[in-house]
């Protein structure tokens, strides 16, 4: 049966020059938007996989490596930057510099032209406006280590997903040393570690712990459905907030690279900048003067941690193993 | 939050699949016998609602009924967790358990009842006579209960309980080495695959007892009237695993508007959910099918070989098979073709889920008398002719039966769509479980609804089929 589906002739689409693939852990609501409009404009039709929630990015990574030596995909989109880095470290990138427009901040392309990035999260503290003022709500991660907040604060699982690159990201900023002192103080604390950032924002919504360390798109999305919660962007003083970017990849070798290139051309472009800012995600432009939803005013003039995403995504593999030891051992 | 480590996380799955099995016993048991006594495509088609739910859309619902009704009786947000996951489970594969057990009280319960009436209470015929002789019916739901709830990756996800098949997904998305996730409690799963191979080649020696001629009287036994106690209990398992569910979604957000924009949306989803579903049943009925009838003519060696690896099949993590089978397809350039085609969903389901119909085929051919063939040839019947009259016509309900369950499966499978769906080709279990990230939405409901109507009808077609074809056999026999 499998061998006469495969000689009858069905296969995966590929070959015409009207279809890009696109692999992307980009929750599908928002991807499915850009898709459309892209497909709009060009003509070019877009088929998509996405990864599963559950999977966070597992997948797709999976995917990509096992059909390195005959790539089904044209372009990768993901949702942050520290997996893209690694695969191109794999080297699956193909160099994507000439398609990158000269209004991105340098500092979201890579000098090698591997990858490219726009449109951030942030990592954010929540708080729950009835059991917490915005005066009294912590402003800095380390104020989530001290007694007022013992046993009221909640943090996605650190091996995982976006909060697994913000603890890397740590280690890189603050030292190995610091970092670790951080995470064992926390845990000292009563930290709940739940399995992902949207069951932080739900926790916090229902009063269940006061605040917690989660995404701002979870955020924004909970304010949306009438939750009693607010964001506060921690260590605007001091190190500044960990950001995270969309990011894509060109796949080297992939079957259609001219609409491979249209695809990553118009991903890079204002517009699409613009249509995620509007989203309930609230994706923050990485231009300045991209028009964005007022809610978005406030964390326009964000101080980002400064912090080289090539070294946390290098860092990220042994980080894990020392947030294992340390949280779960 | 507990880090799935393998020892805990594999006890954590036992204990999930036991608690789970006890719950769908206590459910699936007199649903089971109702059917047996009495029949009735109606009972059946609705005892099938539960099983159409896909378990990610199963656990996302029984958790908002029990967590926001606790909070709403007790005025805080309950976290049900172990016994949540065990009961999701049980609530929704508890057919598995009823249907087995209907049909081999109406096989043989049925006729022990009625021949048993003038000798005892028809009490103590039941629970001493009848039940024992149901055992082999009832061990062998109960193991596929068991096996597909132990390997069950998204009821314990939604429930947030560290179980084996998370611990694989945990440690792939932390550490992204599949050596690593394969070895989460592989030697304890060795043990316990060795235990339950051991347990079913003692349950093959059981006598089944069942020829044509009993299932005859049966048939005319199955007519039995008055009220009895599972008829009660029938009614309220119907309506707590199924309308209750049904009403929640039902009664969910949006779930009557929009409509038609979500049902465009959805389109493709569910065309590719379908045809994965319909592609991977048949591969698993064909790869059974063909076992099942090499398996009469060969040895105990081959018998015990396809047991093992049916039974390794399943109960390994879907991931882990998955990522094999990719690299495998991957390596030698000649096999690529197969895994950018349709073809490798025949080929991943029917390596999955094979043991399924391998096993209900085989108890049925166990079943048909040589003699019914022998009587065909002497009566001068060519070989199709006889081949219709005595092994298809036995084999088609259970070809019926286990294609459906297969096909019900695969439409609500998440770890093999996530790691081998082609571009543009997303199944409707990885459309609804990207879905419900954002909660409790119109397109949820909706698509859940639209799924477990259109599975039910379809079940209950394949079903009036199969078993038609059944009865017409009984007649002509």
């Amino acid at each position: 049966l499998a061998g006469g589906l495969c000689a009858t002739g069905c296969r995966g689409k590929g070959g015409g020059a009207a279809e890009v693939v696109v692999y992307t852990s980009v929750d599908q609501v928002y991807a499915q938007d850009v898709f459309a409009r892209f497909t709009e404009r060009t003509g070019i039709r877009v088929s998509a996989v996405f990864d599963t929630e559950a999977g966070k990015t597992t997948g797709l990574y999976r995917r990509l490596l096992a059909e390195r030596s005959r790539p089904r995909a044209d372009v990768f989109w993901n949702n942050e930057l520290c997996r893209t880095i690694q695969l191109a470290a794999e080297g699956l990138a193909a160099d994507l510099s000439p398609l990158v427009p000269d209004d991105i901040p340098r500092r979201w392309v890579d000098p090698g032209g591997r990858w490219a990035a726009f449109s951030l999260r942030a990592r954010a503290i929540v708080y729950n406006t009835a059991m917490v003022t915005k005066e009294s709500a912590p402003k800095t991660l380390r104020e989530l280590t001290e007694e007022p907040w013992r046993g009221k604060v909640a943090m996605a699982n650190p091996l995982f997903g976006t909060t697994a690159s913000h603890v890397a990201a740590l280690c890189e900023v603050m030292g190995d040393e610091e970092a670790e002192n951080f995470l064992r103080a926390l845990k000292a604390n009563g930290v709940r570690l739940v399995e992902g950032n949207s069951v932080v924002r739900d926790l916090v919504a229902h009063g269940e712990v006061a605040v917690g360390l989660t995404d701002t798109d979870d955020i924004f999305s909970g304010i949306d459905n009438g939750s009693p919660i607010a964001l506060i962007l921690p260590d605007q003083e001091g190190m500044g907030t960990f950001v995270i970017p969309n990011s894509v990849l060109l796949v080297g070798g992939g079957p259609h690279p001219s609409s491979a290139e249209a695809f990553v051309r118009f991903l890079l472009s204002r517009e699409v900048e613009e249509l995620l800012a509007f989203t309930r995600a609230r994706q923050l432009p990485v231009r300045a003067d991209v028009p964005r939803p007022p809610e978005l005013a406030a964390v326009a003039s964000l101080r980002a941690m400064d912090v080289d995403y090539g070294k946390v995504a290098q860092r990220m593999p042994a980080v894990a193993r020392r947030v294992e030891q340390l949280l779960f051992r | 939050l507990a880090w799935p480590t393998g020892g805990k996380a594999f006890l954590l799955s036992i204990g999930l699949g036991a608690s789970g099995l006890v719950l769908a016993l206590l459910l699936g048991f007199p649903v089971g016998v109702h059917l047996g006594r009495r029949g009735g495509g109606v009972v059946a088609a609705l005892a099938l609602v539960p099983l159409a739910f896909p378990p990610q859309v199963s656990a996302y619902v029984w958790r908002f009924i029990l967590e926001d009704t606790a909070r709403f009786v007790g005025g805080a947000r309950a976290s049900w967790g172990f016994f949540g996951a065990a009961w999701t489970l049980a609530a929704t594969y508890w057919p598995l358990v009823a249907f087995p057990l209907a049909a081999g009280m109406r096989l043989r319960g049925s006729r022990l009842e009625q021949e048993l009436a003038t000798l005892a209470p028809a009490r103590a015929v039941f629970w001493r006579a009848v039940v024992p002789g149901l055992l082999p019916t009832l061990v062998a739901g109960g193991g596929v209960f068991f096996l597909l709830s132990f390997s069950n990756f998204a009821v314990p996800l939604m429930w947030n309980l560290p179980a084996q098949t998370v611990a694989v997904f945990a440690r792939l998305a932390a550490f992204y080495s599949p050596a690593e996730a394969a070895m989460v409690a592989l030697p304890l799963q060795v043990t316990v695959l060795l235990v339950s191979g051991a347990g079913l080649w003692w349950l093959s020696r059981r006598p089944y007892g069942l020829d044509l001629g009993e299932a005859q009287v049966a048939e005319r036994a199955g007519d039995v009237g008055g009220f009895r106690w599972e008829g009660v209990a029938t009614v309220l398992v119907l309506l707590v695993t199924g309308a209750v569910p049904l009403a929640a979604l039902v009664t969910g957000p949006g779930s009557l508007t929009m409509l038609r924009a979500n049902l465009l949306a959805g389109a493709s989803p569910y065309r590719w959910g379908l045809v994965l579903a319909t592609l991977g049943a048949t591969g698993a009925l064909a790869l059974g099918l063909v076992l099942a009838l090499l398996a009469r003519r060969c040895g105990r060696v081959f018998r015990g070989v396809v047991e093992v690896v049916g039974l390794v099949a399943l109960f390994v993590p879907a991931a882990v098979v998955s990522l094999v089978l990719a690299g495998a397809l991957e390596g030698p350039g000649w096999l690529s073709p197969l895994y950018d085609s349709l073809g490798v969903f025949p080929l991943a389901y029917g390596l999955r889920y094979f043991y399924i119909p391998y096993k209900t085929v085989g108890l049925v051919l166990r079943l048909e008398g040589r003699e019914h063939g022998e009587v065909a040839k002497l009566l001068g019947l060519g070989l199709l002719r006889r081949l219709e009259v005595t092994v298809w016509g036995v084999l088609r309900p259970a070809v019926a039966v286990s294609w459906l369950v297969v096909f019900t499966l695969v439409l609500g499978e998440l770890e093999i769509a996530t790691f081998l769906a082609q571009p543009g080709r997303q199944p409707v279990s990885v459309y609804l479980d990207n879905l419900m990230h954002y909660g409790w939405s119109a397109a949820v409901t909706q698509w859940t609804l639209i799924l477990v109507a259109g599975e039910v009808a379809l079940a209950w077609a394949t079903l009036a089929l199969g078993w038609g074809q059944w009865r017409r056999l009984v007649a002509r026999t």
